[in-house]
């Protein structure tokens, strides 16, 4: 078994932000749509203090909205630092794969 | 809008991650934290929802203790700030500053710091309680004692008159004194001489002396390099 969460955890925070390219969502459904993704979160809880932290870092924000059923919902969104953030890495992670890929295929660059 | 009542199992989960993220997080992390957790639990335990399934929400979510591993390397940590320096000052020099009382705050601030643990601390409180300030009280006591002893006035001059008696016992039984002498020895001798010696004495309690000077210095170092990382 291969232990790639140190990768995973590296680019998480990127894939919420990919998450959130298209418009605001509720905090629940961004954690469950990672957890069900193969192979990207082990514990939904442990995405709670990530989004916190991409909050403080200014990447996202939140808004409280009513819900039809329960408590008020937050809405996350991103700020345009956080959209120019993802844009760069986007690039960046196509650079970065088409390496790991080279390697993987030769052991050579 | 009332908040939705969790089931048990739930309301047991949050209650334990409370206290967890209590210990570990800040209070407006903390808070912050449970109320996210509480919101997600509100969509997957509500009352109601069978054991079985919230049992496999809870196992999804993850444990109470690995969520809070994952928010306290958001938290801003440091290891030694103003109140840790000022406990170090005022352990070593408070007493200077302000005697018994300034070596007191340096106490209180060592006790209510989290950068030490119970054994730092009370390393920190008895080498040397009272500080420099009580070293520097035992090194003057100790040289005027060493001053004392070392003067003339440490023995007598006189010669000191030995009593003798021996006692005779007679026929009958009947103890009497029979007779008494009084012999006086030498002045010299009479006096115990407290120069000159090599006695065990006179080579410990310079050492001794030292150790209690560095003492402090070296309890000053001990804190500064065993504080450890804690919410700012």
């Amino acid at each position: 078994m291969v232990d790639a969460s140190q990768l995973r955890r590296g680019v998480l925070e990127f894939c919420v932000l990919a998450l959130l390219r298209d418009g605001e969502r509720y905090a629940f459904d961004l954690v469950r749509t990672l957890g069900e993704s193969d192979g990207m979160v082990t514990s939904e809880g442990t995405l709670y203090p990530l989004l916190t932290r991409m909050r403080k870092e200014g990447l996202v924000e939140t808004t409280w909205r009513e819900s039809p059923s329960g408590p008020p919902r937050r809405y996350y969104q991103l700020t345009p630092v956080g959209r120019s953030t993802l844009d760069a890495f986007a690039g960046e992670w196509a650079r970065f794969r088409d390496t790991v890929d080279t390697f993987l295929r030769k052991g050579q660059p | 809008m009332s908040p939705t009542v969790l089931h048990p199992l739930a309301q047991d989960y949050l209650e334990r991650l409370d206290r967890i993220a209590g210990e570990r997080l800040p209070r407006s992390e903390r808070s912050d934290l449970v109320e996210e957790i509480r919101g997600h639990l509100a969509e997957t335990a509500p009352a109601g929802t069978s054991d079985a399934d919230v049992r496999t929400a809870l196992d999804r979510l993850g444990s109470p203790e690995a969520i809070v591993d994952a928010a306290a390397p958001a938290v801003r940590m440091r290891r030694r700030g103003a109140h840790e320096w000022f406990a170090i000052f005022g352990l070593l020099l408070g007493g200077f500053v302000i005697p018994v009382l300034g070596w007191l705050v340096g106490v209180i601030l060592l006790w209510t710091s989290r950068a030490w643990s119970t054994k730092d601390k009370l390393i920190g409180t008895l080498v040397v309680p009272g500080g420099l300030g009580m070293v520097w009280l035992v090194l003057v006591l100790a040289a005027t004692v060493a001053v004392r002893g070392s003067g003339p006035l440490a023995c007598s001059d006189l010669p000191k008159p030995v009593v003798r008696a021996t006692v005779a016992t007679s026929r009958s039984g009947a103890a009497h004194i029979g007779r008494i002498t009084v012999t006086h020895l030498p002045a010299s001798r009479a006096c115990v001489s407290s120069s000159g010696g090599t006695s065990l004495g006179d080579v410990l309690l310079p050492i001794g002396l030292v150790a209690l000077l560095l003492a402090p210095f070296g309890t000053s170092v001990y804190l500064a390099v065993r504080a450890q990382p804690h919410p700012a």
